[in-house]
């Protein structure tokens, strides 16, 4: 080929590829000098079924303070980035939105670690930086610091409240598996040391890390039975949930032990496992859209299908992961915007410490001592219920947040701990 | 010879040029538009030596690593683990840590110089290499696991708190240095033996040379500057996680190679300027970021096979050509 | 540790349920190296193409009938996307270097990622199993799923096909013998071209009907392609790159020690395979059943 043609036939090419990033770009929002909020969560790879619902929710929140006029009149503008669920891809994302599009305030993240990473940037860069899925109890404990505000639930909060579930059952040989990264670990951690609390003469009679963005856990099951345990703790996340209880469910293993799990009480997983979805296994969630049943979560409700009709794909069982724990984040930040009458970070935290919320569980209050937002956890059993495509929890127990948070002495003392080390 | 003396005043004018840009460059970025392109511009650096390094095993030693990823991240990791758990002084850990790089170079590589099938290599490199991700991965008590390590402790002096100019003149001081010493070797007898080791083997072995040797030897050069590419990455980002020992990162660097062209000495430095900027630009427009990333290697692939920078080379030269008739 | 025998079998089954898999993937990239010469890292994105077609295709049409179309339509759009892939982009680039190939390849991993992305979405996905096939068999207090001795027996099938088809066509000989010369099968006046197609429609067949087959199994979702088509190189270099009969070996021992290794050693399970690798490569450097001068790629 000559190189005219060369040069032809590229030009043509980077045509070609321009028009396709100009077409796929949404409009940029021509808002006089918004508000921008940075927005870092996963849109590709495995846990892009997460990042999608959160941003239908971060936009929700967004466009209800939009609606009330904004801060005098300006307007919030999301800007997202994908972070491909890696820690450093979000980094650099974090540090695009905040040295180059001058955003206000970051929010987001999915995975825990990518949280971590986040956060310790921000903590230099002194920027508000609103979690709103990421569970990994270390993000608002011993990691914690000035700059960080979590609005979604803690791992702390969730694995505690299911340790005690779990006390009030009769097991007491149990076996833990779970994905082997930052969240798995967290939640196992803190089931645990509520099981124990409760109940000292539990054991431990195997544990098994299956790796992150494993596809086979064929030998792993099989491995479980071997160590003949009473009860099964499961700690996946959005990574290996649903691989599992898949095999899990062909294995048997539903029926051989009874399986406490804290995910597969939350609409995401059960939306995709349906029928698989293990049927008398006890699970829980932060949220559901049957339970408890009043006005503000019906009206909650409404809203996200309106939101997810407009997509293209009415979704009437918000998830409590994916979905309203980023609103509740989004719902602080925006609260707390309107509230310090600024965006400046310093008022914003001000602001934010303390901070009540109305949420369709109830008023949520953001925790001053360690920025942690004080939401409930439902445990249950999984059954059939009719009107609904999948099993949904029954004999619902509610554990507020109060009952199950570390105490503020012991955050404090935990941070402080893990400075001097 | 008077050309010669011509060629040579080009060169140092060349050479006084790119210096002045990249002295002038930080504070263009800075000023006229945004502390991140500074950030990039160095990133572009560190992805740049660890390019090149690599390049010094797969474009003139001929051995296809898939595995370099475990050589910049042990740099970055040793650095890191050193600062972070012991009250170890920074330089001392920045020397220490490429140093641990090629001693891993020198296991891995003294598994690997003698395997002679392309894929063989890859192969016996990646299972090194992810062996080492998945120590950092699992030994949660040693390395933080998949939490990675944040917040290392960086003097003031190449802090990148508060601006990142510093950090921009400190990496590239140490880049620049490294570069030049690739090219001395790369131009030394050592050099030249191992293109043509890489050209012919057969005909290398039947002189009497220990083909393994030069190898080995180019592999732990090639190891340890990857190292001082992770260590630099890791004082930039201030954060790092197992991911950047997972083979993605080998595969992200080999790209970088091919992109650029691997028979250039400056083509890697390209192919991971062009792969950096890619990522960031495209990223901030588009979610479907694969697609355009995938279509322009594609199309380089089927028009550029020789690498962007053989295509530059190749009109350069014909350029020069013209000009001298 | 108390082990019992049968808990060692059902580990052995589960490791050769995971084996299987890894064969079907594995034999269509030794198939298209072998003959060739091409490494296609793009492969496990014809895997992930097929289990997403599965889907599509167990939701259409639900129940038993559904679970068949799927597991023999899948594989078939699969291959037919094989085929353009092969006559638009890899054609061009047989004659120019390795690294170039796995450029391409490596470049389609990503565009075919975002198609994918662009017409199934982001959703979490998983297929559905005929309620004959979801079951589990018990033996001796253990139970295995019914559907692993389907995978398993849909490898075992598809491995008699290939050898009968290798041992007992015509056109098994010629990629024997094209696997061996390379340069032979055009000099005998037979079409490479067209024989390189038919090569690469077989091998992304291969590759979709793994991810119909495993679709069941796990849950869909992108980026599913690379969680697989390492171990799958393992399992190809291990055996002997090119070799079929390398890549059932590879296979069957990379199930094998990931199986016990979980039993024995769960927290380093996956490290096995690894060492496994690097020791293999070092004694025997053109893999288990490959050839010293096919090493050279």
């Amino acid at each position: 080929m000559s190189f005219q043609k060369k040069i032809k036939s590229l030009m043509l090419s980077s045509g070609l590829i321009l028009a396709l990033v100009l077409t796929l770009t949404p409009g940029a929002a021509l808002a006089e000098k918004p508000i921008k909020i940075g927005l870092i969560d996963p849109y590709t790879g495995a846990a892009a079924a997460f990042g999608k619902p959160a941003l239908i929710c971060w936009k929700i929140a967004v466009d209800e303070f939009n609606a009330r006029g904004g801060l005098n009149g300006r307007k919030i503008e999301l800007i997202t980035r994908d972070s491909k669920f890696k820690a450093d891809e979000a980094l650099a994302h974090a540090r695009e939105l905040l040295l180059k599009e001058r955003v206000d305030f970051i929010g987001g993240t999915t995975s825990s670690s990518v949280a971590l990473a986040v956060s310790e940037f921000l903590r230099k860069k002194k920027k508000l930086f609103m979690v709103s899925i990421s569970r990994s109890h270390r993000i608002t404990g011993e990691k914690g610091h000035k700059y960080i505000f979590r609005g979604c639930p803690s791992a702390a909060i969730e694995g505690l409240a299911g340790g005690y579930y779990a006390a009030s059952t009769p097991y007491k040989k149990w076996y833990i598996i779970g994905d082997d990264y930052e969240y798995g670990h967290s939640i196992a951690e803190n089931f645990w040391k509520g099981l124990k609390q409760l109940k000292p003469d539990v054991e431990l009679v195997g544990e098994t890390w299956p790796k992150v963005r494993e596809t086979d856990y064929t030998s792993y099951l099989t491995a479980i039975e071997g160590k003949k345990p009473e009860a099964v703790f499961t700690a996946f996340g959005a990574s290996g949930l649903i691989p599992f209880s898949k095999q899990a469910k062909l294995f048997g293993l539903y029926e051989k032990f009874p399986v406490f799990c804290f995910g597969l009480g939350d609409s995401v997983f059960p939306k995709a496992l349906k029928q698989n979805t293990p049927v008398g296994a006890f699970a829980a969630t932060n949220y559901t859209s049957y339970y408890p049943d009043t006005p503000a979560n019906k009206a909650f409700v409404k809203k996200y299908v309106a939101y997810t009709t407009k997509e293209g794909k009415p979704d009437p069982y918000p998830s409590g992961i994916a979905a309203f724990g980023p609103y509740c984040a989004a719902k602080f930040l925006t609260e707390a915007i309107l509230k310090a009458g600024s965006v400046d970070t310093e008022k914003v935290i001000k602001a934010l410490e303390g901070l009540t919320i109305q949420a369709a569980v109830g008023p949520i209050t953001m925790r001053a001592c360690d920025h942690q937002a004080m939401t409930p956890v439902f445990w249950g059993k999984l059954a059939k219920v009719s009107g609904y495509p999948f099993p949904i929890m029954t004999e619902i127990v509610e554990t507020p947040a109060d009952k199950v948070m570390p105490t503020c002495q012991e955050i404090v003392a935990a941070r402080k701990a893990a400075k001097s080390k | 010879m008077q050309a010669e003396r011509k060629n040579s005043a080009a060169k140092w004018l060349y050479g006084a040029i790119t210096a002045l840009v990249l002295i002038i460059l930080p504070f263009v970025l800075e000023k006229g538009f945004s502390e991140y392109y500074l950030y990039l511009a160095t990133k572009i650096m560190v992805w740049a030596l660890f390019a090149m390094s690599f390049n010094l095993a797969l474009g003139y030693g001929g051995m296809m690593s898939f595995g370099h990823a475990a050589f910049f991240g042990i740099g970055a990791y040793t650095c890191s683990l050193l600062l972070v758990k012991t009250s170890c002084p920074l330089p001392l850990a920045f020397v220490i840590a490429p140093f641990v790089a090629a001693g891993a170079g020198v296991i891995i590589g003294f598994f690997s110089v003698r395997i002679k099938g392309v894929f063989y290599f890859a192969t016996i490199t990646l299972s090194f290499a992810q062996l080492a991700y998945i120590l950092a991965f699992k030994w949660r008590s040693f390395t933080f696991g998949d939490d990675g390590i944040q917040g290392i402790p960086i003097p003031a002096l190449i802090s990148t708190d508060e601006t990142y100019i510093n950090y921009y003149f400190f990496a590239l001081i140490i880049i620049v240095i490294c570069i030049y010493v690739l090219w001395k070797i790369v131009k030394s007898p050592f050099g030249l033996m191992l293109r043509s080791l890489r050209e012919n083997p057969e005909r290398a072995t039947f002189v009497g040379m220990k083909v393994e040797n030069y190898r080995l030897i180019a592999f732990v050069i090639s190891a340890f500057f990857s190292g001082i590419a992770g260590v630099l990455y890791a004082f930039l980002e201030t954060a790092i996680s197992p991911d950047i020992l997972f083979w993605s990162m080998s595969g992200e660097v080999i790209l970088m190679g091919l992109l650029g062209g691997m028979h250039i000495f400056l083509g890697p430095a390209l192919g991971a300027t062009i792969m950096v900027l890619l990522n960031s630009f495209i990223t901030s427009y588009t979610e479907y970021w694969g697609m355009v990333l995938g279509i322009a290697l594609i199309l380089i692939v089927l028009f550029f096979p020789k690498g962007v920078g053989g295509l530059m080379l190749e009109q350069y030269q014909k350029w020069m050509k013209r000009k001298g008739v | 540790m108390g082990f019992d025998a049968s808990m060692l079998f059902v580990q052995f089954i589960s490791g050769l349920s995971r084996a299987m898999i890894l064969f079907l993937m594995s034999s269509g990239l030794t198939l298209v190296f072998g003959v060739m010469g091409v490494v296609n890292f793009a492969h496990g994105a014809f895997y992930m193409i097929g289990a997403y077609l599965a889907f599509t295709l167990t939701e259409i049409l639900t129940g038993f009938v559904g679970f068949w179309v799927a597991l023999l339509i899948a594989p078939t759009i699969v291959c037919l996307i094989g085929g353009l892939v092969e006559v638009l982009l890899l054609r061009r680039i047989y004659e120019k270097e390795h690294l170039l190939q796995i450029l391409l390849t490596y470049a389609l991993i990503f565009v075919f990622n975002d198609i994918i992305k662009m017409i199934w979405g982001v959703d979490l996905r998983i297929v559905s199993l005929p309620p004959a096939l979801g079951g589990f068999f018990t033996f001796f207090g253990h139970s295995f799923p019914v559907y692993y001795f389907f995978i398993i027996g849909v490898g075992g099938t598809v491995a008699l096909l290939l050898w009968l088809l290798l041992k007992k066509t015509r056109f098994g000989k010629l990629l024997r013998a094209s696997a061996e010369r390379r340069d032979m099968v055009g000099l005998l006046g037979y079409n490479v071209g067209g024989l390189f197609t038919l090569v690469f429609v077989m091998a992304t067949w291969l590759g979709g009907l793994s991810g119909a087959v495993i679709a069941p199994t796990v849950r869909l979702s992108l980026g599913m392609d690379m969680e697989i088509i390492i171990e799958c190189f393992i399992v190809v270099i291990v055996g002997g790159l090119g070799n079929i009969w390398g890549a059932l070996l590879g296979a069957l021992i990379a199930g094998q020690i990931y199986a016990f290794g979980i039993l024995f050693v769960p927290k380093y399970a996956m490290a096995f395979l690894f060492i496994l690798a690097a020791v293999i490569i070092i004694f025997r450097p053109y893999g288990l059943l490959g050839k010293p001068a096919q090493a050279r790629g």
